[in-house]
């Protein structure tokens, strides 16, 4: 595949807002966001011809690029410190997973909980809580709170099969 | 459960990339129900990174 300035800046066009909002949410310093952000799109021109649209959307792929480029950041800059979870946990999961459409899914999912099953899920997994913590906020006990997660998951499952 | 929650986690951090405005009510909502403050995970990435962003504290802007 040749890859055309044209193609190039229409990508940029496409997603460099999303690419340097995704990593500003990630890396609180505006000149290394955009640093990371220039590297991302170096990476895409160069990868560009191993995207298969068969496997991901453009904006999964290109979301996937950026991703990969974080877990490398902190991996190489933190080495002797843990790797945050979202980025030692995540990377297996298929890209497959990740698209708009399971974004409404999940969305769907987060709607049929109770209120305080939600904010269980949203205070976990997007906030980075721990179950612990949040018991503290919710003003309920550690095993309490273990046990309505574990009731969420469960019925988000049935969304996601 | 490891699974879901894997999944779970892959598609709040696609989230940011992608911000569903659907998600993002949701989120919004939490968190302005427990001024969520940051998390470990959070003052991680700010230590690695060296500043706190404000905004961080808000929905997906």
């Amino acid at each position: 595949m040749l890859i055309t300035d044209e193609i190039k800046t229409k990508l940029y066009s496409d997603f460099h807002g999303k690419i340097l909002g995704y990593i500003q949410s990630r890396v609180n310093n505006p000149v290394l966001a955009e640093d990371l952000c220039a590297d991302v799109f170096l990476k895409v021109y160069e990868k560009l011809d191993t995207f298969d649209e068969k496997k991901a959307s453009i904006s999964t792929w290109t979301y996937t690029v950026a991703r990969n480029t974080l877990t490398d950041f902190y991996r190489t800059r933190r080495v002797t410190e843990e790797i945050p979870e979202t980025y030692a946990d995540g990377s297996d999961v298929e890209e497959s997973v990740i698209s708009a459409e399971m974004l409404d899914v999940l969305a769907d999912a987060l709607e049929a909980l109770p209120e305080r099953e939600r904010d269980i899920i949203v205070l976990r997994y997007y906030s980075g809580q721990t179950l612990k913590d949040i018991g503290q906020k919710l003003g309920i006990s550690y095993a309490y709170v273990k046990q309505l997660h574990n009731k969420a998951l469960a019925q988000m499952r049935d969304f996601f099969e | 459960m490891l699974i879901m929650e894997k999944r779970l986690k892959a598609l709040f951090d696609y989230q940011r990339f992608e911000k569903n405005s659907r998600l993002a009510d949701i989120v919004e909502q939490t968190e302005s129900r427990y001024k969520v403050e940051l998390s470990d995970e959070e003052l991680f990435l700010v230590n690695a990174a060296g500043e706190i962003n404000t905004d961080k504290e808000k929905p997906l802007s």
